[in-house]
């Protein structure tokens, strides 16, 4: 986890910095222009660019190496130790393939769709897509915190804005002000652990006494009170995000009222779950030990109650919200199984249900362009007016249930495996969650798509149109892809999960036993242990077998 | 103790830029009633251009790192003191290039109100230079004085006259505390010298601790911080718009100067015994200023309720007293100075077309024009601590120097007040950029304006994209004022 390659050794160009930057840099070419058709081209074309980048990424990944790669490292902020550092490694790689894939697809949708104010809603669109991407890539604490509070601001607009709720109002301001919360209190978390580390640094090395880069602060050792703090503060933070039950309280409304392109994010790029992995695990290892009670107890509890809830609604936007809350408990148990087995489900679960969610989603989207109304009672019986929409979407729905062959099946036997090898009963209860998914999903599936026609206005509704086509057939295609041959994704995952895992068994407490080297200059601590007669590494090379042994 | 009055040339020269401003706004006064025909915006660029070389002349002051004590330790000049002074002037060149406009609606008495404006800038010049009691007493009430003026300026307005009258009472009495304080102390220890106070590293006799409580109460007042505020959101709604800016920054800072020669340097040894106070008074700034402007209906107290809660936030770097802290607060300030003037710029733009301040009236501002919706934008992003610009920060610096002094708990609070304040003002942008407006006509913006805007903007950006520098400045700053006393 702490080894870095640098961008010029893979590639020839700063990669990421192109990603993160080229929306930006988009949107504000987009004032200029006047014309909608002439934005709406230019901006599919930026977003089509950024997902070949980012299949770019894939393609030169290092795999086998848990390290952070295409590390651009430049300093920003000197005297507070706040560099502009942004690297991936198989944790975030496909994160940022899927918000790249599901901007260019959100693009696509609204292709015809938003009329009103369109070049301030490609903008936000652009903007936001900056932010996630940021988010995923940083390294530096601060740089990763900014990417995290500029992205209110295109959702809030876009919520507002371009939102179908008569609440929206209320919906985006309560977006903003949970999710700030949780971020702030985030922050002073970032800002005990920095401290930590300068406390240890001036010790320890005696120079470069400030830095927020997260490969830095690894090396600290923490106290577990800190560590308990640092965990609370933090895990807030990406819980409102999340959200984890009972954060989630802003979800429903902010999908209800927002538009399909917030629906589309909110529910496919999952931010909190990846602040977990990144920060919380590793950075507080000890702490996160100590928590799996709770956080079992909370995501189960959202598990169960998202699904209750979801059955309940009779409305499908409200249900997905609450199958999304679900759906987050599986990936929280997964991460907080702690094992390779359970925390790699978890990362593909993010991308999976990433996938099936943002798909479904789109269903509802396009059944609200036709229907304008998210009200199950106004449908039924569209299957024989739609058949390639009906099709399409039962592959979404048999993925959003985990129906073996599919995607999200993968991940959920491996989050389970994961789970039982802690406690059977967390798994047990995961599983019955399942059964109450599956519940919700079929009756959803066949009051829209099954039995009569029983309204006027559903026998005048068209099938999807060759743009729908082009998003439901690459979310059905990704769902079967990823469900028969999810090799090349696990072994990207692997090297970074198994890292994250020896972490968290070494743990980060002062007295644990582990050597720290100083990660800006390694061979000081070597030399110094063989200037030292006593040391281990000397003991060791003095007892060198005379043949290395194979 | 014979007092013996000598200047020495160094004295003189290190005098230089208190000399030159009294030399400017003599020359601004005499061309205006020597020359009555001579246009008043002539007088307003005049004054900036000299404003615009002593303000060269103190950067060149800071860089050479010049330091001296002059006339018995009642003045010092240090980098701290030519940082404040540097300050004061941006401030008022910034304040005045946004007056222009605004004074051609005001009949009579124009000229005048360069120099008042001028005079004030002296005397805050003068105060953060103040190294005794007594020097502090003269100067502050010398650049309040010019204040108390100012704010009364739109004669036939009764709501200025009655800003004015409410000024000038409050800011009397707060005088006739600072001075009962300073008795009580010299009473006790025969002193009224900053640095005497300091190498006595006497402990707080009952006497001492009143004095300090009366003097800190008078500079409460000064800053506005809660519960000495209750005078700033009608003075402020009452004052003319520019003057409310300049009123809303520069004297703000320069008490802080005092501030922090009081509490970081004089009484930096006994931290634990005032660290509380500070702590309690940065607290309930933040959190009331922030929660009262919530339901604010005009722009002016909204601005000036939001100017509380960035006060306490100020506080917080005041109550870590610290190398760092001190650091924090000038950084902060530089960012409260571009964000807040900026946002007040836009206020004077707005009302100079249409004579309102009414929240209501900022409906659908973006479609009568993009420039000011966009950089009020930023400004009230910038002050609520949104990243990347100049307000994330500051705010970052000050967390930072207080968790430092292990002040999590106000930490915690000052982030809590980053939502609140975050709620009223996205309800402002909420309005400038989705409401309808109720009249289409564009607002004009005049080159002077323009001028102000690009500053401002380009400064919150700047300070939020790249502050290295400017962290350095207020690092370079704070660390040789503490290593002066």
């Amino acid at each position: 986890m702490n080894l870095e390659l640098f961008w010029n050794k893979q590639i020839g160009f700063p990669l990421l910095t192109l990603l993160i930057f080229l929306p930006v840099a988009g949107a504000a070419s987009l004032w200029m222009r006047r014309d909608p058709r002439g934005a709406r081209v230019e901006v599919l074309i930026l977003s089509l660019i950024e997902l070949v980048l980012s299949l770019l990424l894939f393609v030169k990944f290092a795999s086998g190496v848990p390290a952070m790669q295409f590390v651009e490292n430049v300093p920003w902020i000197v005297p507070l130790g706040i560099n502009y550092h942004v690297g991936i490694d198989g944790i975030s790689l496909f994160l940022v393939i899927l918000t790249t894939l599901l901007t260019a697809l959100t693009v696509i949708y609204s292709w015809d769709r938003v009329r009103e104010h369109l070049r301030e809603y490609l903008i936000c669109l652009l903007i936001l897509e900056t932010t996630m991407i940021g988010v995923f890539v940083s390294l530096d604490l601060i740089l990763f915190f900014v990417f995290w509070e500029v992205m209110l601001i295109p959702m809030y607009f876009l919520i507002k804005t371009w939102g179908s709720g008569p609440e929206r109002d209320h919906a985006a301001l309560k977006y903003v002000v949970y999710n700030l919360t949780g971020s702030v209190l985030m922050l002073v978390g970032f800002i005990i652990l920095y401290l930590n580390y300068h406390d240890w640094a001036v010790t320890q090395l005696g120079r470069n006494p400030y830095s927020f880069n997260y490969l830095h602060l690894l090396f600290a050792p923490l106290p577990l009170e800190k560590q308990l703090w640092i965990f609370g503060l933090v895990f807030l933070g990406f819980a409102v995000k999340g959200p984890v039950f009972p954060f989630h309280t802003w979800l429903p409304g902010a999908m209800l009222e927002g538009p399909i392109a917030v629906s589309v994010m909110l529910s496919g790029v999952k931010l909190g779950s990846y602040g977990l992995l990144r920060f919380n695990l590793p950075l507080t290892p000890e702490a996160s030990q100590m928590a799996v009670p709770l956080m079992m107890t909370l995501a189960l509890a959202g598990l169960i109650y998202g699904a209750l809830i979801a059955l309940t609604r009779p409305n499908l936007m409200a249900m997905m919200a609450y199958g999304g809350i679900s759906h987050l408990g599986f990936v929280t148990i997964g991460l907080f199984a702690l094992n390779p087995i359970g925390i790699e489900g978890a990362l593909l679960q993010m991308v999976n249900l990433g996938v099936a969610g943002a798909g479904m989603i789109f269903i509802l989207g396009f059944l609200n362009d036709r229907r304008g109304s998210f009200d199950l009672d106004e449908y039924g019986g569209l299957a024989k007016r739609a058949p390639r929409l009906a099709a399409l979407s039962m592959v979404i729905v048999l993925a959003s249930l985990a129906f073996p062959g599919t995607n999200v099946f993968i991940g959920e036997f491996m989050v389970l495996a994961g789970v039982f090898q802690v406690y059977w009963v967390y798994a047990a209860i995961g599983v019955s969650a399942v059964i109450l998914g599956a519940a919700y999903m079929f009756s959803m599936y066949g009051r829209v798509m099954m039995g009569e026609i029983r309204k006027p206005e559903v026998a005048a509704m068209s099938d999807l149109n060759s743009r729908e086509t082009v998003i439901a057939f690459t979310m059905a295609g990704l769902i079967v892809w990823i469900g028969l041959y999810p090799i090349p994704l696990l072994s990207r995952m692997e090297p970074s999960v198994r890292a994250v895992v020896e972490r968290l068994k070494e743990g980060n407490v002062p007295d644990s036993a582990i050597v720290r080297i100083d990660p800006n200059n390694p061979h000081a601590y070597i030399l110094k242990m063989l200037a030292d007669p006593n040391s281990d590494l000397s003991q060791t090379l003095k007892n060198l077998p005379e043949k290395p042994v194979r | 103790m014979p007092f013996t009055f000598t200047m020495t040339p160094v004295d003189v020269e290190l005098l230089m830029p208190e000399i030159l401003m009294t030399g400017l706004l003599s020359l601004i006064l005499c061309l205006d009633f020597l020359f009555p025909r001579i246009g008043k915006t002539t007088l307003a660029w005049l004054s900036i251009a000299g404003m615009g070389g002593i303000f060269l002349l103190l950067a060149g002051y800071f860089i050479d790192g010049r330091h001296g004590t002059l006339f018995h330790e009642m003045y010092v000049i240090d980098p701290m003191a030519i940082f404040f002074k540097a300050f004061i002037l941006g401030t008022t060149i910034l304040v005045f290039l946004a007056s222009i406009d605004y004074l051609k609606k005001v009949p009579v008495f124009r000229g005048e109100y360069y120099f008042l404006g001028l005079l004030a800038a002296l005397g805050m010049m003068l105060m953060v230079s103040a190294n005794d009691l007594l020097s502090l007493f003269i100067t502050l009430e010398f650049s309040t004085f010019s204040f108390y003026i100012l704010v009364a300026y739109l004669r036939d307005d009764p709501k200025s006259n009655e800003a004015g009258l409410k000024f000038f009472i409050l800011g009397v009495f707060a005088a006739g505390l600072l001075a009962f304080g300073i008795s009580l102390i010299y009473g006790e220890t025969g002193s009224i010298i900053f640095t005497d106070f300091a190498r006595m590293h006497a402990h707080l006799t009952p006497g001492m601790v009143i004095g300090f409580l009366l003097i800190f109460v008078a500079l409460g007042f000064k800053i506005g911080a809660v519960p000495f505020h209750a005078w700033v959101p009608d003075i402020y709604q009452g004052a003319p718009t520019p003057v409310t800016a300049f009123l809303s920054i520069a004297p703000k800072a320069a008490t802080f100067a005092i501030l922090l020669r009081i509490f970081t340097a004089t009484l930096g040894d006994i931290r634990g015994d005032w660290v509380w106070l500070i702590v309690a008074i940065s607290a309930v700034s933040m959190t009331y200023g922030n929660i009262v402007a919530i339901s604010q209906k005009n722009i002016k107290r909204l601005l000036a309720y939001s100017g509380i809660a960035q006060i306490g936030n100020v506080l917080i770097g005041l109550a870590a007293a610290s190398k760092m802290g001190d650091g924090a607060i000038l950084f902060y300030l530089m960012t409260y100075l571009f964000a807040n003037l900026g946002a007040f710029t836009v206020v004077i733009i707005f009302s100079n077309l249409t004579n309102s301040d009414d929240l209501e009236d900022y409906n659908g501002l973006s479609r009568r024009s993009p420039l000011l919706a966009g950089a009020l934008l930023i400004f009230f992003l910038s002050l609520a601590g949104v990243p990347p610009l100049a307000g994330f920060i500051g705010k970052l610096y000050v967390f930072v120097a207080a968790m430092n002094e292990g002040l999590l708990a106000l930490v915690v609070i000052g982030g809590i007040n980053i939502v609140i304040s975050m709620y009223y003002y996205l309800i402002v942008i909420k309005r400038v950029y989705i409401y309808m407006p109720k009249d289409n006509a564009p607002i004009p913006v005049s080159f002077p304006m323009r001028l102000v805007l690009i500053t401002t903007v380009g400064g919150v950006l700047l300070l939020g994209i790249y502050p290295k520098a400017f962290i350095e400045i207020s690092a370079a700053a704070a660390e040789l004022f503490s290593r002066m006393l």
